[in-house]
Parts: structure tokens; sequence; C-alpha cells
């Protein structure tokens, strides 16, 4: 697998950073591109450096047995950490993930410091009693008292599904801002490169991974 | 339980940090005060934060089911995953450990930039493995390249063998400084807050890393070498629980979770430095570091002797010299350790046709194995005269020193 290098456009109103994938092997429904599109509010927030893709990328990789080659920069932290990551999802489902080898161009650090605490914010259980806990009332400690979350159109709410979203994001966005939190909207197409490929339940945690890379002003949580 | 402020002292060249710990119940042999002391030439980069107090303490706590008021300064990002780290120690401990409320009277990061990337040594098989893999030559991440290296006395090497300690500080002082490598000596008394109301071999975690936090000035990075495999059966140190205790200043990694220790042992067998040096038992002998009878030298010297590598090791006392030598060895196999099953799945790969025989000795080994367990305590005693059945560790003093205890005890404003 290539991970080309990640780019960004504009587009009515969005910003979408965006990298190409090339298998090896042609799959049927697999996408060319994987896409990350936020308001343009937002797209300074978007960081060009491979991460986000690559850790959404790793999984179909894996599923496949193929190698990958990163074309643009990834964080040297995060590299460091990938084969002992790889292992884990291996020793879980050694008959669907296999190890691979990664190739990087360039391991860099991002160089913006992030200063935003984050959250994914679905509306469900899990997600309402981060919030709570991490409100200011029950978490004395600032550093760790959310301030943005990340609402996901492709996520758990596919494509298909985006009027519902709408709505869900008008009433979550208006609730959360009386407690001072922002909402920001993030609309990918990553669940398509496992999609039908795995089981959706079991491959949403290293999606979301990509997500939280990408954000660099929301990867504290 | 009460954690007083740490404070500094200064005694023959050394100086020492130590903080007054007083428990709500009082429990005989638990030491007043916990201390690390190094050579003055380190002293700058010592933490005067509760971080590396607080580790320990925190074991003894969850144990004796005391909470903790903290009377200094612990790092944010420590306190907020300690709620976590508890539950995993709980979870994976409910007899031994519970969880414990703990009040915090300031909580602030330490106002530091450190710069080194640390690991701690002990001339085992991790730690080597740990240190050959983070070289310049096959790490490329400068991020990730092992800087320093901690070698503490008062770990696995008690009060007892201080002399012990100092001349294998000396041997891995000079091996390490071939490789740029800058040992720090490091002398403890936190085992004796362990032994013996814990089994030291499952709950020495916070011996490491209350050493690792001390020098809060000197590591942004520290790479913990496991022992264990994912697939074994975890100690109180594990990925999981210990990648929590990371501070705003330093990172905790992990590595070598993900490899076998016979694996490790092939990576290093080629390395003339472990040749030289490996050191995985507790013998008191300065000649060899390996007494070569023990259960750990054991499953350490047979893949070795499977990958033919033996006779360059020169720290056993008895190197394995034939098939004669490694069947009987193989009798003292604890058949009861994770590590038998992964001997003799090395031994498949490197020396198949000792394993069915090896397998043979190991059951023999069994009724052995049974035979030491069941001796009655009487004759148990008995044999102690003759060094038989006798628990280093158990000794007072083992893991403290009178010395020190007396030069905090008249700088002890609290008393």
């Amino acid at each position: 697998m290539i991970l080309h290098p990640p780019q960004l456009l504009s587009e009515n109103g969005y910003a979408i950073a965006w990298a190409k994938v090339e298998l090896d092997e042609e799959r049927e429904n697999f996408p060319e591109y994987l896409w990350y599109r936020v308001p343009e509010a937002f797209g300074e927030y978007l960081s060009l450096q491979s991460d986000a893709f690559l850790v959404a990328a790793l999984l179909a990789a894996m599923h496949y047995g193929e190698a990958i080659q990163v074309g643009g920069t990834v964080s040297p932290r995060l590299a460091y950490h990938l084969e002992e990551y790889q292992f884990i999802l291996h020793t879980r489902e050694p008959v669907i993930l296999k190890r691979v080898k990664i190739d990087y161009q360039h391991l860099k650090p991002q160089e913006i410091k992030a200063t935003a605490v984050g959250a994914t914010f679905s509306g469900g259980v899990d997600s309402l009693f981060t919030l709570w806990r991490h409100l200011p009332q029950n978490q004395p400690d600032p550093d760790y008292q959310i301030s943005d979350v990340i609402f996901i159109l492709g996520f758990d709410i596919l494509p298909a599904e985006k009027e519902n979203y709408i709505q869900l994001y008008r009433r979550y966005e208006q609730q959360l801002s009386e407690i001072g939190i922002k909402l920001i909207t993030v609309e990918t197409n990553m669940v398509s490169l496992i999609h039908t490929r795995r089981r959706l339940s079991a491959l949403l945690y290293p999606q979301l991974l990509g997500l939280l890379q990408f954000k660099d002003k929301t990867a504290q949580l | 339980m009460i954690i007083h402020p740490p404070e500094i002292i200064k005694q023959n060249d050394h100086t020492i940090v130590w903080a007054k710990i007083e428990l709500a119940r009082k429990q005989t042999g638990f030491p007043d005060y916990f201390w690390y002391r190094i050579p003055d030439q380190y002293a700058e980069f010592i933490s005067l934060q509760s971080d590396a107090f607080l580790l320990p303490a925190l074991q003894a706590a969850m144990h004796f089911g005391e909470d903790i008021q903290v009377r200094a300064t612990v790092s944010p990002r420590l306190a907020y995953h300690l709620d976590e780290y508890q539950f995993i120690q709980s979870f994976n401990f409910p007899k031994e450990l519970h969880k414990v409320n703990i009040h915090y009277e300031r909580l602030a990061p330490l106002q530091a930039d450190p710069r080194a990337v640390g690991a701690s040594f002990s001339g085992g098989v991790d730690s080597f493995f740990t240190l050959y893999k983070h070289l310049p030559q096959n790490q490329p991440l400068s991020e990730y390249q092992i800087t320093h290296a901690l070698f503490i006395n008062g770990f696995d090497i008690t009060q007892i063998d201080r002399v012990k300690y100092q001349n294998l500080f000396l041997q891995y002082q000079h091996l390490l400084a071939n490789l740029n490598i800058e040992l720090l000596p490091l002398e403890t008394n936190l085992v004796s807050s362990v032994i013996p109301w814990l089994e030291y071999r499952r709950f020495y975690a916070p011996v490491l890393l209350g050493s690792i936090l001390a020098f809060g000035y000197l590591f942004k990075r520290f790479i913990l070498s496991n022992s264990r495999h994912y697939t074994q059966a975890q100690v109180n140190s594990n990925p999981l629980a210990d990648r929590l205790l990371s501070t705003e200043t330093l990172d905790l990694e992990y590595f070598g979770a993900t490899i076998l220790r016979e694996d490790k042992l092939e990576v290093i067998s080629e390395w003339q430095m472990a040749q030289q040096a490996l050191r995985v038992c507790g013998a008191p002998s300065l000649e060899n570091l390996n007494c070569s009878k023990c259960e750990k030298c054991v499953r350490t010297m047979l893949p070795l002797y499977a990958l033919g590598k033996m006779a360059q090791f020169r720290t056993f006392s008895a190197p394995l010299k034939s098939n004669r030598d490694a069947l009987r060895l193989a009798r003292k196999f604890d058949p009861y350790s994770d590590h038998m099953p992964t001997n003799y799945a090395f031994f498949r790969r490197h020396k198949p046709r000792l394993l069915p025989w090896l397998r043979v000795a190991a059951f023999l080994g069994v009724f052995r194995f049974w035979l030491l367990r069941l001796l009655p305590n009487s004759i148990k005693r008995w044999l102690q005269r003759y060094g038989y059945f006798v628990d280093a560790l158990k000794g007072s003093f083992m893991f403290d020193n009178p010395r020190i205890i007396q030069a905090i005890q008249s700088q002890d404003r609290w008393k």
C-alpha cells in the first residue's frame, strides 16, 4: 500500500484534507482517496502530517497483508509505537489482521503546540459520561477540562443519514455551547476502507484514532 | 497515610532526598522514611515533587487499605491517571490491593525541560535487549536512543551486597561508556515497603517507577523493559498500568512485551557486551555473575545452549557443555512457570532432537519440585544452617541503611 502525502483543498465553505491510497492489488469498493472534511472555520486546525491517514489505513493494510509506504511526514512517537500496536491487534485477531512492515519517508513531530482538550461526542452514554466527568465542576484540573468535542459524520452515522446528522448537530451544538464547549463537525470516508470487509463494531476504534490524530487541537483525550 | 513533603540532605558526597511516611495504623517493620541517595554530581537532576514518593506509598496504602494525604506537590497528569492505575492494580490483584482515596494538597507540573532518554539496567536479559534495540545502529529515531541508564542499589541487590553492587556498577559503567551511555547509580530503601507484606517478584514496580520519577530534571523519556510477554501472566509492572504514570515532563514507555524472553536471548546472544556481562541471578559471587543452579539460570542457559552460544557467555559458573548437562539441569524447571512452554517451543525450533528428553527430564523434576515444596518446616529450618531455604530478602535492613536513617532522623521536623 502506498499512502501518498496529504493535501488540503477548500470547497463550498469546507476544508478537506485528503490523501491518495494505493493498494498493491486492486480490491472491490476500496476508496482511492481517504479524506476528512470540516467547516472552513476549523480548516486551520487540519494537520498535513500523514498520522491521521496512516492510523486509518493501517487496519486495511493489516487486513490485506500489504506493507505500507508512507509518503508524507509521520510523528516519530506514533511510528515507534505502531509495531506494538500491530502486535496487539494481531494477537486479538490473528487470522484477519496480520503484522505489516511500514516504511516511513519522513519522521518528524508536528511543530504546532496543541492547546485544546478534546473528546469525541456521539450523544451516547460513554461520551456523555466522559463529558460530564470532565466539566469544570467535576474535573478540577484545567488541563483535563474538555474544551472541544468532535462529532463525526461517517463514524456511527453513515453519509446516507446526513439529514439526521444535521438535526443532531444543531441540537448538540446549542446544548454544548451553553456549557462552554465547542462542537466541531467532521465528515470522513474512512469507514469505507474497511466496511464490508470487517465487522463494523470491531473496526470503530482504530478508525476513531485516525480522527484524534487528525485534529491536532483536540488530541488530549 | 500521610506523605510529608520531600526534603534533601547531604552526606559524604551524596545527596539524599527523603520523605516521611506516616501510616494511620502502624505496621511493624514498615519504614518511617522513603529515601533515594545519589552522588552529589547528579543532585541537580533530583525533583522535590512528591511524585517519586507517592507511587511506592500508593502500593503500600492500597495493600493496607489506607487513604493518602499528600502534603506536597504532585503532577496533575499523574494524579489524573492514578484512579485508573488503581483500578487496574486492584483488578489484577484483588486480594492484595484495594482502591483508596488520595487527597492532594497541591497539583502542579514540574517546571523542567529534561532531555535524557533513560532505561533501567540490571545486566539481565530484558535490559540488555532493550539497550541493544535502542542503540543508534538499531533505533533510527534519535528521540528513542538511550542516553542514560539507571542501576539501582536496593532493587534486586540488597544492602548487604553493597560491594557486589559497587563492583558491578564500575564494570557496567565502563561497558556502557563505550556506547556513549551514562550509567547512573541510585540507592533506595523502597523495597522495605514491599517485603514482607507483598511478594516482591510480583510487586516490584513502584521501586523502579519511584526511582525514575526521582530524576525529574533528567529524564524526558524512560523506556521500561518488560519482563513479561503480552500473552503471559502480568506482574504489577505492565504496559497497560505503567504508562499511566507519565507526567507532564516524563513519558514512560514500555518495550519488549511483544517478544518472548528466549527470542530476546537469541537477539543478544551475538552481542559481545552481553556475552561478557549478562547477569540473571542474585548469586553473591563476583567471579561469576550467575550461579548456574537456580531456576532463572536454568531457563537462561538452556536457550543459549540450544543456540550453540553457551561457550561465549562467560558469566555462568558452570556453563552447559553437553546434552547430559542440559538434561540434568532441566529438573530445576518450575513446572508452573509460563517460561517452561516457551523454552520448549524454543528447543523445538533450535534443537528439536533434544526436546523429548528435555520434557522427560522436566517431568521428573516435577517430583523434585513437590518434594521440596512439601518438606516439613522443621526440616527446612534445620537445612537453613547449611544455606538452603534461606530467603535472603527477608533479613532486617536488607533494603534499608541505618546510617541514612540516622541522618534523616536528625533532620526530621515532624518527629
